[in-house]
């Protein structure tokens, strides 16, 4: 596999599709920088990745190259997890490069906790590599190259759209918490009646809430499509923040700030995206081993 | 007997078709068997099977004695080379960086062989620097051109005499051939052919598997790829699979036939004992063909009748006989002929026969 490896590896430094991954990564990382993303910047990072995968992987099924190794003498296996190794490599630079950029143009690093930073990037590095294993999956499953690339394509423009539609649906919990004022009366100590005032809680139903099963399945979907774990890293205590007073107004916030609640949030992303990654990676797998090459 | 191949029983059905049905094959060490069919009778879907781009959906093969069943049978992928239905290259890369990429995968220590393997399919304009020394050049030049040479070929010959000078020359300068090296999307089809062939050679094979290898080949690359052919056969023992529409090329290779239609093997038999088998006859050319039949049919003789007042004789006859019998009924003998059945002959009468 190592051949395979050696082979693929000098493949990609040698296309000049990949060299236009990086630029078109670099522009984006500049552009999503300066601009608020809206979560977005996912979608633009993943439609290269798609783009770059569907266009190696697919050229390689498109010229008979998997016919090739077969013939070399290598499993269904080896082939598979070779492309799959290359692939998320390759994203993953794209991934790293992105973020340097990303956070070079838009972020104050001055007082960031750096667990806070290696968590944030560990957990998007993972989302990521879901993502492009995911794409590799479906490159090399996918017998028609140009199927591949549009099949890939609409997903990964879909995915963000997919995950900011079951968001508000996997957020409205059954009961929400109200703080009322509740006035009371009580008889005073000579006999007359007055009233006192206390704040209370109360717990009331969410009529937006969804039911069950809904939510669970709404919010298991949200934390483990990679698109809805990048719009979280990117929207919690990110550069951009809403003003206070709930205006709509935003602005660029000094430092980067992660509360307790995201990091908690993030730590679960991370499980969700360590279980989904050799999923993925398994699913792919036993898909190609069965593949007959035409 | 050692077999390179054998199957066993081999089925393929595809969704609404059977490709191949009960096929059992025997391809001995050493051979050059010739698999002929038309359209459709399940070439390609025996090769895919073999070459494992495909699992048969009943039977077994086995290669270099190794079942399909284990897990060692990649091993023996790794002693075959192949060329099935097309080339297959990368198109943005020139015809060396293709042989250098396979030779990555395959494992291979060192592109030395490249030029060679190149000049052998008659690619050698499209090496990058010319093979380092004379003896070298000279050795890998007599695989094609000086054949050419012999057949007296003079103006390929002055011209491969001048492409050798010019190399000669250009490697006691050490500089780079000025050859225009192209990217192998802007090969024609027969150049990307020769290069599928260099591909399939690369590592080395014992066992070459080709598919239609004469497609989209010139004359010249058509002997050329004959000769090779013979010589790697004879020279390193190469046990070669080839499927051919080219039936008259084929017998003159081939040491071995296998005749498939409908996904069935009708038969297998070696060159040898299809020589023998061949129908020898007398083709004559007479003014009445009427007359002829009359005279035949007195004489008990087997014969087909043709189009044009031809007829073939199966059996032996006596020409002076024949015309006097003719002259009896007014029926004047045109022309005769000895004529052996060809191999084309024998397959279309093989496979009118089983319909």
């Amino acid at each position: 596999m190592i051949r395979l490896l050696r082979a693929g590896f000098l493949r990609y430094v040698k296309n000049i599709v990949f060299w236009l991954s990086v630029a078109v990564t670099s522009c984006l990382a500049v552009f999503f920088g300066i601009n608020y993303g809206g979560g977005y910047s996912a979608m633009a990072e993943f439609v290269v990745f798609a783009v770059l995968l569907t266009w190696i992987i697919g050229r390689e099924q498109g010229d008979g190259m998997f016919h090739n190794k077969i013939l070399a003498g290598y499993t269904r296996t080896e082939i598979y997890f070779s492309e799959l190794l290359l692939g998320c490599g390759a994203c993953a630079f794209l991934f790293f490069i992105f973020a340097l950029i990303y956070a070079f143009v838009g972020y104050r690093l001055e007082d960031v906790s750096s667990a806070a930073l290696l968590e944030l990037l560990l957990g998007a590095l993972l989302a990521n590599l879901v993502m492009a294993a995911f794409l590799v999956a479906l490159a090399c499953l996918i017998g028609n190259r140009y199927a591949a690339v549009v099949i890939c394509i609409l997903l990964t423009i879909g995915m963000p759209f997919v995950s900011v539609w079951i968001r508000k649906p996997a957020t409205i919990k059954e009961y929400r918490t109200e703080t009322k004022l509740v006035w009371e009366e009580y008889t005073k100590e000579d006999g007359t009646s007055a009233l006192k005032s206390e704040v209370r809680e109360l717990r009331v139903y969410n009529t937006a809430w969804v039911g069950e099963p809904a939510y669970t399945v709404c919010v298991f979907l949200y934390n483990v499509l990679p698109a809805g774990q990048m719009q979280e890293y990117e929207q919690a205590g990110g550069i951009w923040q809403r003003k206070d007073g709930g205006s709509t107004e935003l602005y660029l916030l000094e430092t980067l700030e992660i509360s307790e609640e995201d990091e908690e949030e993030f730590l679960l992303n991370l499980v969700y995206a360590l279980i989904a990654l050799p999923v993925v990676c398994a699913g792919g797998w036993l898909g190609f081993r069965k593949r007959e090459f035409l | 007997m050692d077999y390179v191949l054998t199957t066993s029983g081999l089925s393929k059905q595809y969704r609404k078709k059977k490709a191949l049905s009960g096929a059992s094959l025997h391809i001995e060490k050493g051979a050059i068997y010739g698999l002929i069919g038309p359209n459709g009778a399940g070439k390609t879907s025996l090769f895919r099977i073999i070459c494992g781009l495909q699992r048969p959906t009943e039977g077994s093969y086995a290669i270099f004695g190794v079942d399909n069943s284990q897990k060692d049978i990649t091993k023996s992928y790794r002693r075959m080379g192949a060329l099935i239905e097309r080339a297959t290259i990368y198109p943005d890369m020139t015809a060396e960086e293709n042989l250098r990429q396979q030779a990555m995968i395959l494992g291979l220590s060192s592109y030395d062989s490249i030029p060679e393997i190149l000049t052998l399919v008659g690619l050698e304009d499209q090496i990058s620097r010319p093979a380092e020394g004379k003896n070298k050049t000279e050795k890998s030049a007599e695989g094609l051109n000086q054949r050419e040479k012999t057949d007296g070929a003079e103006s390929q010959d002055g011209k491969a005499a001048g492409m050798k000078k010019q190399k000669e020359q250009s490697a006691d300068k050490q500089k780079p051939e000025a050859h225009d090296r192209l990217l192998t999307w802007k090969f024609s089809l027969g150049m990307k052919q020769r290069l599928g062939i260099a591909m399939a050679l690369l590592g080395n094979p014992d066992f070459l598997i080709l598919d239609e290898p004469t497609n989209g080949l010139d004359p010249q690359g058509i002997i050329e790829l004959r000769e090779l052919i013979l010589k790697l056969n004879r020279e390193q023992g190469i046990t070669f699979l080839i499927a051919s529409h080219n039936l008259d090329e084929l017998a003159r290779v081939a040491t071995h036939f296998g005749f498939l239609k409908k996904g069935e093997l009708l038969q297998e038999i070696s060159a040898k004992s299809l020589n023998e088998s061949f129908r020898k006859c007398v083709r004559v050319k007479v003014s009445d063909i009427t007359a002829l039949t009359r005279v035949l049919d007195k004489e008990n003789m087997s014969y087909e009748v043709l189009p044009g007042g031809e007829a073939n004789i199966y059996q032996e006859v006596s020409l002076s006989k024949l015309v006097f019998s003719l002259a009896e009924e007014n029926c004047e003998l045109l022309s005769s002929e000895k004529r052996d059945e060809s191999l084309e002959d024998y397959f279309l009468n093989l496979i009118g026969e089983k319909e």
